[in-house]
């Protein structure tokens, strides 16, 4: 059943044009950055040929780690687009009774709701997987460092996804959600920053930002301490956003 | 029948029995099963056809009844059958590959409808059920309710008793000044 409502969500996205869109401005952005950064990367690889400069830099360093940030920028930008589709979008359009009606657990509306939506941002995350390989048509690349990075990405995405949904769970005006989910992003990124600013104290609230555990994965790092982070994170939204809607009757209510 | 004018409760009571809202006091049973205590048993007895449908513009119509076949877990051999009986009965065979988003009125009552009987429940509910329709397309539904009415129980708002007379064999008239509800059988309500 979990799988029915992930294929609703994905294909609905698509079958209203939205999905079409959001992939265009992936594509677009994505894309224009990558070539900004292999010109970047010719240009400088030039001057380092003529001896102008003496720095030694490879491929995956020089354009797939920045890119992989600004990937990351992108991606804390539309997923709260995404994630006001998932509930609050359908509470103002009443097609969320199709649910509430149906003798499915909330556990199993809101699993099935963030599988089609994760899908939805890994079918966006396809142009960068598709640039390596115009890359690999003529140079070496670090695979593993490449798919390392990809990897943390995608443990972000989950994590901001599922955020999302919590805050998608309550709120009852998209464009509401949408800015609540945005600014929890910027609380979850300067929580870092603040950490930095208490010292070796305030090592802790660093742990709790988004983008600290993202750095070791995109730096071609595997650290258990970063998955266990994003997990955690993601089950800890996903199962207050069950809680929500398995209560949508008492807050009914009282609306 | 609930009848009554804007405003004096009649959907409240329909979301209560449908458990979309919780009663502040007072149990809700559906085939002797509470709908508060067990939401998903409870469920599988009740259809809904809500005042706001409850439709996905973006899907055809059989695409729409076929997820919600899946939702309502109507068993795999049984919900096309399901789908293809439902969609011949409402007339809706015809306009079966069309866009929810570009039907008119009429019509997206009657995939409303198809949408609350696809799994045969024995308590059926219909908040405002012909608002929108003219005359020929409510004489149509009345008779569609009627067939129905000989295996479920139906609960029906509405807040004019002219068209839904035909259907109802117990009436509870709704007053807003007071809040407060009558029960009449057929015979005092069109008298």
């Amino acid at each position: 059943m979990i799988w029915t409502i992930a294929q609703h969500e994905f294909s609905k996205l698509f079958k209203s044009g939205r999905l079409w869109k959001l992939l265009a401005l992936s594509q677009f952005v994505l894309g224009f950055i990558f070539f900004w950064l292999v010109e970047d990367f010719i240009f400088k690889s030039q001057q380092s040929m003529m001896g102008s400069s003496t720095e030694v830099f490879g491929i995956t360093e020089k354009i797939f780690h920045p890119l992989f940030a600004w990937t990351t920028l992108f991606f804390l930008l539309i997923t709260p687009l995404l994630a006001t589709q998932s509930l609050t979008q359908e509470r103002k359009s009443h097609t969320l009774e199709n649910y509430l009606l149906s003798p499915l657990s909330a556990k199993t509306i809101i699993l099935g709701k963030f599988l089609g939506l994760f899908l939805t941002q890994l079918f966006l995350l396809l142009p960068l997987v598709i640039m390596p390989c115009l890359i690999l048509i003529r140079d070496p690349l670090d695979i593993g460092h490449f798919l390392t990075g990809l990897l943390g990405i995608i443990l972000l995405l989950g994590t901001t996804l599922s955020l999302g949904m919590f805050v998608s769970s309550f709120a009852k005006e998209p464009l509401i959600a949408g800015l609540t989910i945005f600014v929890m992003f910027i609380v979850l990124c300067i929580l870092e920053g603040m950490g930095q600013i208490f010292g070796h104290n305030g090592e802790w609230v660093a742990e709790f930002a988004l983008l600290y555990h993202c750095k070791n994965f995109l730096s071609g790092l595997i650290n258990t301490k970063d998955i266990v982070y994003y997990v955690a994170m993601s089950g800890f939204f996903l199962y207050f956003s069950m809680r929500r809607l398995s209560k949508e009757a008492d807050y009914r209510k009282r609306a | 029948m609930l009848l009554g004018p804007n405003g004096s409760g009649k959907t409240t009571t329909l979301n209560l029995i449908a458990g979309l809202i919780r009663p502040h006091q007072g149990e809700i049973f559906i085939q002797g099963i509470n709908i508060h205590q067990n939401p998903l048993l409870a469920k599988r007895h009740l259809g809904f056809l809500p005042e706001h449908l409850p439709l996905y513009p973006e899907l055809t119509v059989k695409e729409y009844l076929q997820l919600i076949s899946k939702i309502r877990i109507i068993p795999k051999p049984n919900s096309h059958e399901a789908v293809d009986e439902i969609l011949e009965a409402l007339a809706l065979k015809e306009i079966q590959h069309h866009l929810i988003g570009i039907l008119s009125k009429g019509l997206k009552q009657r995939v409303g409808l198809a949408q609350a009987m696809l799994h045969n429940p024995s308590v059926l509910l219909l908040d405002e059920p012909t608002t929108g329709l003219d005359k020929n397309q409510t004489e149509r539904f009345v008779e569609k309710l009627l067939e129905y009415k000989k295996k479920a129980a139906i609960i029906l708002s509405t807040h004019h008793d002219s068209e839904m007379g035909a259907l109802c064999d117990r009436v509870i008239q709704f007053t807003s000044k007071h809040k407060e509800s009558k029960c009449y059988d057929l015979d005092h309500c069109t008298t």
